[in-house]
Formats: C-alpha cells, structure tokens, sequence
C-alpha cells in the first residue's frame, strides 16, 4: 500500500510526464480543427468536427504544399545516406581499432577535428562549391553532404565496437589465409552489427531532422522533409491547423524509430558518452 | 597495442604528410570547382545623375461594377489564335525532341506555391505552349530561402536562369551594369503603345529595359469600412483627420489603429511612407547616397513617427512581432483580426488583396486610401513595388525567355494574369479596367489614372541591398525604443556611410 | 609493396575522399572568405582582418555573444540538472520506462517541429502557456512570448530544456545504475540521509557520466540554429539572435558573405577553446575508484 511518502516521488513524476506532453497535444489538438475553428472558437472547445477537419489538413498539406515529395526526399537521404555512411565508417574504422596500421590514429583525429566545425563554416562555401559544379538542388549533391557529415560519429561507434573485438580471431583469420578485406567482410563485419545499427539509427534520425543545409543547397525537387515544413509558412494564407498537421506528420517516422528502436539509441549515446 | 612512447619523427612526419595532402587536395578541389563559364565582367558606365520616374499617362474608363473577385480556378482563356502566334514568332517547333523548356526561378510566397504559371501551359485554343512547343518549367524557392544568394552565383554562367523573378532599383541595376541580364528594349518597342512611359521607367536602369513587369503594386493605407463605420470614423484627407482618425480607433479600443508587424523587413514601410509625403526629392537623394539619414527632412520624418509611436497608435508590439508575422499579412490569425476589427489600418502594397481573396474577405470589407501628405503642398506620391522578370544572358534557353516575356505582355496574356490570376491594377493600358471584377481595384485603377502622380520606387528596392535588410531591422528597433531616435539616425547613417564610402562594392 | 600490406592503408582512406570533399575544403574555403569581402556577385576582395576587427566593433555582435552565453549557460545547466533530477525520481520506480520514454520522446524531434510544436505553445491567445497562466490566476504573465524583443530567448530557452532533458535522463540512468548497490547501502548503515547521501557518494560516482552531458550539452547550445530561426528568425530586430544564426542572416539577408564567414571561424574558434578548457578541466575533476 502506497504510503503517501511514496506516493510524492509517483505524483511528481505524472505532473512532469504531463508537462512534457503538452505540446504534443496542443499540437495534435490543433490539428484536428480547421483554421477558421481556431479562429471562432476559444481554444479547449471540442473539435467540431475532428475527422473531417484532420482530413482537410492532411490533404492541403500533402497536396498543394508538396509534403509528399519532401517527405520521400527525405526517406531518400536518411534511408541511403545513413547505411552508405555507416558502410563507409565500419571500413575506415577497422585499422584504426587494431593499432597495426601507422597514421590510423591521425586519421581518426582528424576526423575528430573535423567534428568541431559548425556547420555553419560551411554553408557558404558548399552553395558556391555546388552551384558551380552543377551540385546545387541534386540529389547526389545532398547526399554527399550528408554522408560526409555522419561519418565521423558512427567511426568513433564503430572504433569503439571493435576494439572490443579480442585480437586471437584475428589471428584465427590469418592462420586460415583469410584476407584483409576477408577478415573484415567474415569476422567483423557480422559481428559489429549491433553498432552499425546505432550508427545508421542515430544517423537516420539525424538526416532527417536536419534543416541548415537542406535550406540553403536546395530548392524544390531535392528539398528535405523539414524544409518543406518550415515552408508551409509562406503560402498565400498561414494556417496554424495544416502546419500543425504537417509537423505531427513530419515527426511520426521519427516518433516511430525513437519508440521502436530505444534500446539501440540509448546504447548509442552512452557508446557516445563513454569515449570521453 | 600502440608504443607507449610518442615517436616525435614520426609524428611531425604523420602530420607534414597529412598537411601536404591536405594541401593538394585543396588546390585540385579548387580548380575543379571553378564555374563553367567564368561572369560576365563587361560594365555599363553609371551616368552621374539619377533618373526619376515620369508621371504615368491616364488610363481607361472605370465600371462600378461591384461583384466579388472570382477564385482563381476559373477556367477563362483568352482565346488566341494559333495563327497570330505563328504570325507573330515564326514557324513552330513541334518536333518532341525540340521542345523547349523554359526554366522560369520564381521565390516570393505566395506566386511560388501554386500554379499560377499554368496559364502559359493553357492560355488560348490551342495554346501557345502546344503551338510553339515551348513550355514553361516553374522552378520555386520558398520563402527565406537564399534565393537571390543562389541566383546570383548562376547569372553570367552556363546555368545562367532563362526566366526569374528578381527585384527593380539597385539589384537590377547591380545585375545589368555587370552585364548578366538581357537588354529588353526590343520586347519593350514591341509594346510601346501598350506601356506607359513611367511604368517602363520603373523596370530600366539608365533609360535601358532590363525587366517585364509582372506584378506592380502601390503601396495603400488599407481598412475595414465595416469597423469604420462601427466606430463611426472615414477615410481621411488630411493628416489632421488621419491622426484624429487614429485618435478615435484607439479610444473605441481597437487594438491595432494601425497594424504593423515591427519583424524583419517591415521597419523602412513608416518612414517610407512618411519620407515620400514630406520631402520626395529628399528621398531620391537619400537613397542614391546623397544625402544623409541625419538631415532635418529625415530627422523630421523620425519625429513625426516616434510622436504617432509614443501616442500608442501602433498598438500592442509584441503581440504583432510573433512568428510568421514577418510575412505579413499571411499572420494566421490575421483574417480574424481584420473581420473583427481589431485592425484599424494597414499599411501595405495592392497585393494584400491576393490575400484578402485567399481568406475569403469580399470586396466589402476591404478599401483603401493613400495617406494624406503631413505636408499638403507636397503633391501626389506613392511608392511603387516592381516585382519583374528578368532574362539571363548566356542562358541556355535565351532566346525563347525573350520570346515568352513578349508573349506575356500582350494584353490577352498579361490579360489573364493581372485580372484573374494575381489581380493587381495592371499597367498594360490596353485590358479595360473593368476585366478586374474587384470593386476596390477598379477603383484604384481610376484613382491612379487621374494626373499629377509622382510614383518613387519602394525604398527596398531603390535603396542598395547592403543597407536595406539591417535599416530595416534598426528601424525595427526604433518602433520598440521610441526614445532612442538619435541613437537610431546615428546608427543608420553609420550603416550608410559604410556603404557608401566605398566606391566598389563588396 | 606488399599489395595485401596495402589494404589497410585503402581500408582507412575510403572515408577520407567526401570528408575532404565536404568537410575539409569548405572549411578552408570559409577561412579564405573571412580574408575577403565577398557579396556573392562580384568576385572576391582581399580585405584581410577588416572583417574580424568589424566583429569585434559591431555592436549586434555584442547582443549576438550574450545570447549565445545564455544560451550556453541555461542550455547546459538547465536541462542537466532537470533531466538528472528526473532520473533521480525515477531510480527504481514503478512504469520507469514509461517515464523515461515520455521525457527523452522530444530529442528524436527536430528543431523545426519543436519550434513549430513551441509557436503554438506560446501564442498569445491560444497558446497552451498562456492558458495555464490565466487559469491559476497569473494573468499578468500573460504576454507574447515570442514577440517581446530579449525575454524571447528565455522562452526559446524553455523549449530547449524541453528536449534536451532526456539526453541528460538516460545518462544519468545509466549512471545511477552502475553505482554498486553495495556503496549505496553501507551508506545508508552509515546513517547519511537521503541529500547527504547524493551529495557524498552519488553524485560523485556520476562525475564521469556528468562529464559527458556537461560537453556534449556545451557544443549543442553553441551550434542551436533551427530552433531560434523557426521560432524568431532572430527575434525582432535580431535581438534573440545568436552567433550561429548571425552567420546565417550576414550572409544571406545581407549579402556579406565575408563577414559572414569571419563570424562562423569566431563560433569554431570558440567551440575548440571551450572544448580544449573542458576537457583539461573536467579530466582532473573525474572520480575514479
């Protein structure tokens, strides 16, 4: 039986949950109305009619705002851009987890360097670099980019996976004349999935929430999701009710990889966190 | 399993090597980087005096035609001739595999997210697109998005844009005096007896055509003539009656007796306003570098301004400086705002009416009138907007952009476009007024066809662009800190005087 | 050579061709602006520091480094000590996962739903925050909180923590779940009360997992960029600007691509210096047992 010191710590705890849930709920209340509800009506009263409104919201935002191709743009990039970049790491990592190879470790801290750039050094250049060579608003511009930008995390989750690989397989590998590249494709490869999964996890989300880059190197056709949302703003009426409507749907795939995968992305952030 | 010890050699060795490497990536990077086809350096010499803008010549007859503007949507196409456009552009290209797309960049909100240039793909029966077998491709950037940064990298280059929106004043003539834009002289001569001379003024540089018009607004004071009449208040015709008129909306409550959103870009409309109803000469020589924004006339303005501030006129700040409202009107509260008449006034361009027909607002709750002169013996001003085409030089599809801008602004083209598709009070003076279908704008066509019109272009545009954005923001910052006014003059002179006091640009 | 010696060698430069491409070069090109004036339609022109001695005499810049200070100081702090005490309240608690999933949900999102999300939290009239304040009776909190040039970046702030907290919950979870139970209850024999015994024995074996929040939470809040530009763009008349959304608008709303780019080699120069400070400073404070 709950004593009610107990209970103190309990109570808190649904207030905070409570807090933290609001704007979600503002938002998804927001969206089940249309715009000229919001407008008449004081904002706790009922939906009038939620179905129909969120359906009207739904298909402003698909249709005439375009969701539907940056939402796919976006599946794009994160999708192929997060297992190319972890595929690119989980090579460029392995000698420098095994300590045999000399300048594996400048590498790696270049790549650490590299890190503390912010982004915002390279805007500038990258839309002159890419309107020159014909890069500007390609999908294989915006991919670029993107791989770039998440190697260097998932070599630091690789590094650390392997490293916890013991040296006899390796040794195992040799005697059986396996090479290198076989070592690496039969032994580790299989064996780190589980940190090439964080790694294209936490990539994949991060890809698709990301907003700088995809402002300035794209327009329409190659524009990300979250662009596309910021740009809901600027049609010929602003309406609260399909913006609301476009960020709830914007963030499901998310929501979606957050509730599903975890467990995954909380190892990634403590892996993250024990490099210091 | 590495040595405990640093290898000091090595190290500087490992770190030369990467920085050689590094090195020569870089150089290989750059030349591999290098534009396609280097810009475009010829000039355009600047001539010493500034060219102002010719009064435009009277217009056509006004209806009182009261129905409500149509939606667009309404399939009405003029119809045109297949033969005229033969007759007019040569043989056609009807093969597939000469079609031409014409890439048109287009970046303001509103005219970048539907499809209003469908009208080149449908217009006539059969249309010019099936007959020339030229078509459009709307390529759309949204708003804040670095439209013009991008643009800018493309002019005088092999992607070069065939067709894009772009401003008139200083960026026009920035572009044409590097010479990356089409000399439109030819399109203009085409349509001579069509355009007036003060309308052709407003998109050359030096007397020279560099652009088409496509939308041209006047910037108004708007209202609701139903909370004016609730309120028991009119239009005013001096400023006497306009500060009363402000008086009286604050009095009865009205929360914005004149609305304006003081985020990003909005801070120049006031003094704007104010400047060219003062002291209009003044004006041309403040934005041409020539006089300084410390000078009485402008000092005036700024008092006169920071009185009509400090006397709570512009309501309630914060509340209109939220998110979205730098894109005002589109604020999404702000048709609720304007039907229960919480805004007195608005000060905004003739394109507010796009928006009003967007939300659904009749004719009859939306007038306007032209802000009466603080000084009456200053004649009749008004800031002009010139939102225009323009046509790269050296673009791939060059000669078919020159083609559709003559095309457009033929009057059953500019026709469709001007009544139906974005309603503005046109300047092509062969469509008769009464196409408009909107109440308000037919009478502001006949308020402007009436002499004696000095037309000055919008501060934003005529201003150069270093200076605009962050006068604008300090202005901005002037609304909230009325009291600042000489920190204010001071701090925009400084800007200017940064710009200025360089004879090239940045 | 060997060609099989050579395979780690390829092994380990297959990444360095797009990091060179994208991360390398770009950022050798922004220092070279920062030498230039550079409007994007005329080609560069030498003007070596001008642009860094125009920072240092800008008077923006100044509004531009507070907020970016608070931003960093709130932006680290707040949502450490929050997501920690939650993770205190949810040690070992009925439905923890639950909990822990409803407060670390927000960090998945990205900044243009959180401050779209965040907008509509604090509209004026409709917004939720307002709404609360008028029902307890605190009306004359009422205010836009958005629009008010300065508080905005407290409100802004808010948001932030919003997401941010559960980065530093599950941390400091993982943290309290590796104390050893033994510890713990030779404290509790000792006779510590409850704050004694964080303050003694906790918090003190949380050094290291705090260590990373502190850092990772101090380069976030220097780069924070979609939040603010969604919410505010910069607040009125740039006054909830930070140094991140300054390079932003020098380069693009104003064309000023070099001082633009002097200003984002400041923001690198700074992360490094704070990196290199912290980590020098956090390795001695670290606990170790």
């Amino acid at each position: 039986m709950l004593s009610m010191q107990k209970a103190v710590p309990y109570i808190a705890l649904v207030i905070i949950s409570a807090v933290w849930l609001l704007p979600f709920i503002s938002t998804i209340w927001m969206s089940l109305k249309t715009n000229a509800e919001l407008a008449s009506y004081p904002f706790w009263n009922p939906p009038l009619d939620p179905i129909k409104s969120f359906t009207t919201n739904i298909l402003d935002a698909w249709t005439t705002q375009r969701m539907t191709d940056y939402f796919s743009n976006s599946l794009i990039y994160a999708t192929t851009g997060s297992v190319i970049a972890a595929l690119l790491a989980s090579i460029g990592a392995l000698p420098m987890s095994r300590g045999k190879t000399r300048g594996a470790e400048l590498v790696f801290y270049l790549l650490l360097f590299v890190t503390f750039f912010p982004f915002q050094i390279y805007i500038i250049p990258l839309l002159d670099m890419f309107v020159h060579t014909g890069l500007h608003n390609t999908f294989i511009g915006m991919e670029m980019v993107y791989i770039a930008i998440t190697i260097p995390f998932v070599v630091f989750v690789m590094r650390n996976y392997y490293t916890t690989i013991p040296d006899d397989l390796e040794d195992a590998a040799k005697i059986d004349g396996l090479s290198y590249f076989g070592m690496y494709r039969k032994i580790f490869l299989p064996l780190s999935l589980p940190a090439i999964a964080v790694g294209v996890i936490f990539q994949w989300i991060w890809i698709w929430n990301e907003f700088l880059i995809g402002l300035v190197l794209t327009h329409t056709t190659a524009r990300p999701v979250q662009v596309g949302l910021y740009n809901i703003q600027g049609a010929l009426t602003y309406s609260f009710s399909t913006q609301a409507t476009a960020a709830l749907v914007a963030a499901i795939p998310v929501v979606m990889m957050f509730l599903i995968f975890q467990r995954f992305i909380t190892r990634g952030i403590l892996a993250g966190a024990v490099k210091g | 399993m590495t040595e405990e010890k640093v290898d000091r050699r090595r190290y500087i060795k490992y770190v030369g090597g990467a920085a050689a490497g590094i090195a020569v990536g870089a150089v290989a990077t750059y030349l591999a980087t290098r534009p396609a086809k280097e810009l475009i350096t010829t000039t355009v010499t600047r001539p010493t005096t500034q060219v102002t803008t010719v009064p435009a010549t009277p217009s056509t007859v006004v209806t009182t035609a009261t129905t409500t503007a149509e939606p667009w949507g309404g399939k009405i196409y003029p119809e045109i001739d297949a033969a005229k456009i033969l007759a007019r552009y040569g043989r056609p290209t009807t093969a597939e595999k000469d079609q031409v797309q014409v890439n048109v960049y287009v970046a303001r909100g509103q005219t970048a997210t539907r499809g209003y240039y469908d009208i080149y793909r449908n217009a006539g029966n059969p249309s010019y697109s099936e007959v020339r077998n030229v078509y459009i491709n709307p390529i759309q950037y949204g708003q804040g998005s670095p439209f013009a940064a991008t643009i800018n990298r493309l002019w005088g280059t092999v992607a070069a844009p065939d067709l894009t929106e772009w401003w008139v004043g200083y960026p026009l003539r920035q572009n044409a005096e590097l010479g990356q834009l089409v000399d439109l002289t030819e399109v203009w001569d085409n349509h001579k007896d069509e355009y007036t001379e003060g309308t052709r003024q407003i998109y050359s540089v030096d007397g020279v055509p560099y652009a088409c018009p496509q939308i041209t607004a006047n910037w108004l004071i708007w209202y609701n003539p139903e909370t004016f009449s609730k309120h028991g208040v009119k239009p005013p015709n001096t400023w006497d009656e306009f500060l009363d008129l402000l008086e009286d909306l604050k009095n009865a409550g009205v929360t914005w007796p004149t609305f304006m959103p003081f985020v990003d870009w909005t801070g120049f409309i006031w003094y704007m306003e104010l400047l060219i109803r003062t002291d209009p000469d003044f004006y041309e020589d403040l934005v041409a570098g020539k006089a300084k924004y410390t000078d009485p006339p402008s000092v005036e303005v700024m008092e006169i301004w920071q009185d009509l501030l400090k006397k709570g006129y512009f309501g309630d700040l914060q509340k209109a400086a939220a998110p979205g409202f730098a894109l005002y009107p589109i604020a999404p509260q702000f048709p609720e705002w304007w039907l229960n008449g919480e805004i007195g006034t608005l000060a905004v361009a003739d394109w507010v009416v796009s928006h009003f027909n967007a939300a659904n607002i009749s004719t009859d709750k939306y007038d306007f009138f032209v802000l009466p002169n603080p000084k009456p013996e200053v004649g009749k001003t008004v800031a002009v907007e010139g939102v225009p085409f323009c046509a790269g030089k050296g673009a791939a599809n060059e000669e078919f952009a020159v083609e559709m801008l003559d095309y457009w602004m033929a009057p059953e083209i500019y026709e469709v476009w001007a009544t139906k598709v974005f309603p503005q009070v046109f300047p092509n003076t062969k469509i008769p007024v009464e196409k408009l279908n909107n109440s308000v704008l037919e009478r502001e066509a006949a308020f402007f066809s009436e002499p004696g019109w000095r037309y000055l272009t919008r501060y934003w545009e005529a201003a150069p662009l270093e200076i605009v954005p962050k006068a604008a923001l300090i202005w901005d910052k002037f609304a909230f800190n009325p009291d600042q006014l000489d920190q204010i003059l001071q701090e925009l002179q400084k800007l200017a005087d940064d710009f200025w006091s360089e004879s090239s640009p940045e | 050579m060997n060609k099989e010696k050579m395979v780690p060698y390829i092994f380990l430069l297959v990444p360095l061709p797009i990091t060179f491409f994208i991360l390398i070069y770009p950022a050798l090109v922004s220092f070279y602006i920062s030498l230039t004036r550079y409007d994007g339609l005329h080609p560069p022109r030498w003007a070596g520091l001008d642009n860094y001695s125009r920072f240092f005499s800008d008077p923006q810049m100044v509004v531009d480094m507070v907020n970016t200070l608070i931003w960093v100081a709130l932006g680290v702090i707040l949502p450490f000590l929050v997501g920690m005490a939650i993770a205190i309240l949810a040690d070992g608690k009925r439905f923890e996962g639950l909990f822990k999933t409803i407060v670390f949900l927000p960090f998945g999102l990205s900044g243009v739903v959180v401050g779209i999300m965040w907008i509509f939290v604090y509209d004026p009239d409709n917004g939720i925050f307002n709404i609360i304040l008028r029902s307890i009776g605190l009306d004359f909190l009422v205010r836009a909180w958005l629009g008010e040039p300065f508080i905005n970046t407290f409100a802004m702030i808010g948001a932030y923590i919003w997401i941010n907290s559960g980065f530093s919950l599950v941390i400091t979870s993982a943290g309290l779940r590796s104390i050893p139970q033994d510890i713990t209850d030779a404290a509790v024999v000792d006779g510590l009360s409850g704050w004694q015994r964080f303050r003694n024995v906790t918090f003190p074996l949380l050094t290291p997992f705090v260590a990373v929040i502190i850092s990772m939470n101090i380069l976030n809040a220097l780069k924070v960029f979609d939040i603010i530009y969604v919410m505010t763009g910069g607040g009125p008349f740039r006054s909830s600007e930070t140094l991140a959304v300054g390079v932003f608008f020098e380069a693009f709303s104003v064309r000023s691509f070099g001082y633009g780019s002097a200003i984002s080699v400041i923001l690198f120069a700074i992360v490094l210096v704070v990196s290199v400070l912290y980590i020098k400073y956090s390795y001695k404070r670290i606990v170790r047992y």
